[in-house]
Formats: C-alpha cells, sequence, structure tokens
C-alpha cells in the first residue's frame, strides 16, 4: 500500500485545525462543519427563522476561496455544467436534512466521535450503509448524465456568490440594521475570531482541492476498487483530532452530555443513512461539493444550494434536531427523503 | 486498442467504466479524460493492476495511455 500523502495531509490539517477553531469560539465539536455551517449561512440571509443558528461563516468562503485559488494556480479550474442540475438540487436539500438530524456533516461526525462522542457511532453505521446503498445503484448502471463544458463566466458564478457572502459578513458587521442576522446565543453565536475563520476555511480549501479529500471517496473507493488513497485522510484526521481534542481538553468519551448532538440511534442513523445515499450518488460529501463548486462545477454549485435551501426547510418545518432530540417532524421527512431519493437512484441510469 | 470516454462523468463512474475495461484483461486502454480527479484516480487503478500509464494533453482534455 503506498501512502498517499496529499490525503493524509488534508486529513491532519483538518483534524488539527477544527480543535483549534473550537478553542478560538467556534462551537463545541463543530470547528467546521459542511453542513451545519450552510445552515448558519441560510439563517443569516433570512431563508430561516431558527434564530440560534444564523451567521455567515467566514469558513465555507475561506473553503470556497481556497478551492478556486488551488485549481486556478493548478490549471484545473474548469467551467461545466449540465448533469441534471435539478435531481442534484433536490439530493442536496434531502442530503442536509438528514444531516440535520444526524447533527453534522460527515466531517463533523468525524469530529464528534474523534472527541469521544460516541452518539456519532449511529451515524459513521449510517453513512457507510447509505454509501454502500449509493454503491449499489452505482452498479446497477446509475447515472446523472455528463456535464459538459461551459463559457469560463458560469464557472465564477459561484465564487462570486461566495464573494457575496463576504460582502453580506462586511455589511452586517458595519451596519446594525442589515437585513443579515447574527445570533445573539445559541451555537450561532459560537463563532472564532473573523481572519482566523477565513484563514482555516483557505487553507482547508486549498489542501482539499488538491487532494481530493471526500468522506464518501474514502468509503467508496475502498469497496469498489480497493483504493485507501482518500481513507487515509480520514484515519490521518481521526487520530489527529483525537489528539488534539485530547490536547485542549475538548475529549468526552460517553453517549451522555454530547454537545449538540442527541442520543436517539435510530434517527442518527437513518439520518446519516439518507445523507450517505444522497452524497454518493451526487459524488462526494458537501464539503467535496463545496470544493467542486469553488472549481468551475456548476452542477456541485447547484447541489449546494440545494443544501441551504434543505436547511432553510429543516428549520422551517421542524425537521432539524436539537441536543433534546429530534424534531417534531422529522421521522416523515427523513422517509419521505429515502422514496425520494431511492426512486432517483433506481430510475435515473444513462448511457455514460 | 479500447478506447472509453469518460469525460464529463463526476465520480466514480469513470473510474467504474475503465475497470469494466480493465477486468477484461485487455492490454492496451485509450481513457479520454477531463479532469485532475479522474487522471490521478485513474492511473491509480491502472498502476495497482498492472498496467503502465502514459499522460498526452489532447485537444479535448487529456488522454491516457494504459499498457501492459
Amino acid at each position: 500500500m503506498k501512502l498517499a500523502k496529499l490525503p493524509i495531509l488534508a486529513g491532519i490539517a483538518l483534524g488539527v485545525l477544527a480543535p483549534i477553531l473550537v478553542y478560538f469560539g467556534n462551537p463545541p465539536n463543530m470547528g467546521i462543519c459542511a453542513a451545519c455551517f450552510s445552515r448558519d449561512i441560510a439563517g443569516a440571509l433570512g431563508l430561516h427563522n431558527a434564530g440560534v443558528v444564523q451567521y455567515i461563516r467566514p469558513e465555507i468562503i475561506g473553503l470556497i476561496f481556497g478551492a478556486f485559488l488551488s485549481a486556478m494556480m493548478f490549471g484545473e479550474f474548469r467551467a461545466r455544467a449540465g448533469s441534471a442540475p435539478l435531481a442534484r438540487f433536490i439530493l442536496g436539500a434531502f442530503a442536509m436534512i438528514g444531516a440535520l438530524v444526524f447533527l453534522g456533516c460527515p466531517w463533523r461526525m468525524w469530529l464528534r466521535f474523534s472527541a469521544g462522542d460516541m452518539t456519532s457511532l449511529a451515524g459513521i453505521f449510517g453513512l457507510v450503509c447509505g454509501i454502500l446503498l449509493g454503491i449499489f445503484f452505482l452498479k446497477r448502471g446509475f447515472s446523472l448524465g455528463r456535464n459538459r463544458e461551459s463559457s469560463k463566466v458560469v464557472g465564477f458564478i459561484f465564487p462570486v456568490f461566495a464573494l457575496l457572502l463576504l460582502g453580506f459578513f462586511i455589511w452586517e458587521i458595519l451596519d446594525a440594521e442589515s437585513p443579515i442576522k447574527f445570533s445573539a446565543n445559541g451555537p450561532g453565536s459560537l463563532h472564532a475570531p473573523f481572519w482566523i475563520s477565513i484563514i482555516a476555511g483557505l487553507v482547508l480549501g486549498f489542501l482539499f482541492q488538491k487532494s481530493r479529500f471526500c468522506m464518501i471517496a474514502a468509503v467508496r473507493d475502498v469497496v469498489l476498487f480497493k483504493d485507501s488513497a482518500i481513507a487515509q485522510g480520514v484515519l490521518a484526521l481521526i487520530i489527529s483530532a483525537f489528539i488534539t481534542n485530547l490536547a485542549f481538553g475538548f475529549f468526552n468519551f460517553g453517549f451522555s452530555n454530547q454537545p449538540i448532538a442527541h442520543n436517539d440511534f435510530v434517527w442518527n442513523f437513518l439520518g446519516m443513512f439518507l445523507s450517505g445515499l444522497c452524497f454518493c450518488l451526487a459524488g462526494g460529501c458537501p464539503g467535496r461539493q463545496l470544493i467542486l463548486s469553488g472549481e468551475g462545477d456548476s452542477d456541485a454549485g447547484v447541489f449546494v444550494f440545494g443544501l441551504i435551501f434543505g436547511a432553510a426547510f429543516a428549520h422551517n418545518f421542524a425537521l432539524a434536531s436539537s441536543g433534546s432530540g429530534i424534531g417534531a417532524n422529522a421521522p416523515y421527512a427523513v422517509i419521505l427523503g429515502l422514496i425520494v431519493v431511492v426512486a432517483i437512484a433506481f430510475f435515473a441510469k444513462e448511457k455514460r | 486498442m479500447n478506447i472509453v470516454d469518460v469525460r464529463g462523468l463526476n465520480c466514480p463512474e469513470p473510474l467504474i467504466e475503465v475497470k469494466k475495461i480493465i477486468d477484461k484483461k485487455i492490454m492496451k486502454i485509450k481513457v479520454l479524460c477531463d479532469s485532475g480527479t479522474s487522471c490521478e484516480n485513474i492511473t491509480r487503478l491502472a498502476e495497482n493492476n498492472g498496467y503502465k500509464v502514459t499522460q498526452n494533453k489532447a485537444e479535448t482534455g487529456i488522454e491516457l495511455i494504459l499498457a501492459k
């Protein structure tokens, strides 16, 4: 087995930086989370009204810019679009709903695990099972079809959206009357200083673009191709996050009193199962979709807008969990999601 | 020589397509590819299966020649 240097480096960077971000003020076990942070952005823009989870997370802006810069530097920026956009949007929306039932994207899932939060185990099983079901459909010939090269300007739309988010951030800082909403309490109010957040995002975005770091590929490539390159990165993430959490005194082993998490095995499992299936069908975890959006992939950009749309639904319709348990309507949404997504997986076949 | 066109496909479809041909024990395969990610992944897959990989810049992206 060859050592996969870049994915390992990316994993170590995430494992070390995430607890550092928590140390500087981000929510516990949520140094960085592609799902929660996109949800906070949805809230800051007023797309949902959950007052405790509203903030424009500079980490997300940094991730997109970092990927954009890396892609530009290494000649990998390619504007492309046109692979079943609406299907990807729906996959993004249900992926987010599943992730908010579990309370975290696959990054946060491993971060929770490496901080001793054993309620994440149900999510880990769920994610792996979701990916396995996705692989089953991929082997059956599932495909959302090919994308096509598009005009360069189309590829710039998503990085410009990130720039707009940065503008909104500055607007809120300068003008107390702005329509942007930042939480006064709750997880949304917990955040590291702007510069630390955005630099961490930039570094991670750069590394993730270069290393193709992806929480879905880690499992999928081992199962499908016996290729452990990305899985080595995830292992590095778990080990380095474990050590860093220990060093900061954040490690807390057990099933109870875990920060921003609940211990409902069935719905932790099913939430991440739905998410894992969506991510696998869409070709990558939400972090990876953010990176791809930054390197010109419009279809990934549509998926990310789906995530934001799903986050708005999750909080407007009582689907998102909290520390005290799942939302009142979460079971209906997860079951509907599974039906819709399995239907897409079953019927979407194209000549590759 | 078999030609596989994986341009525009998202992960992991390019690898699934190439693996189908590799599993047929074909000695020489040409892959038309357009993303750095797929090129790296296909190169790794091919090398793990005993192929030598050469990479050429083509007008429409990148051309990989897998040969045993």
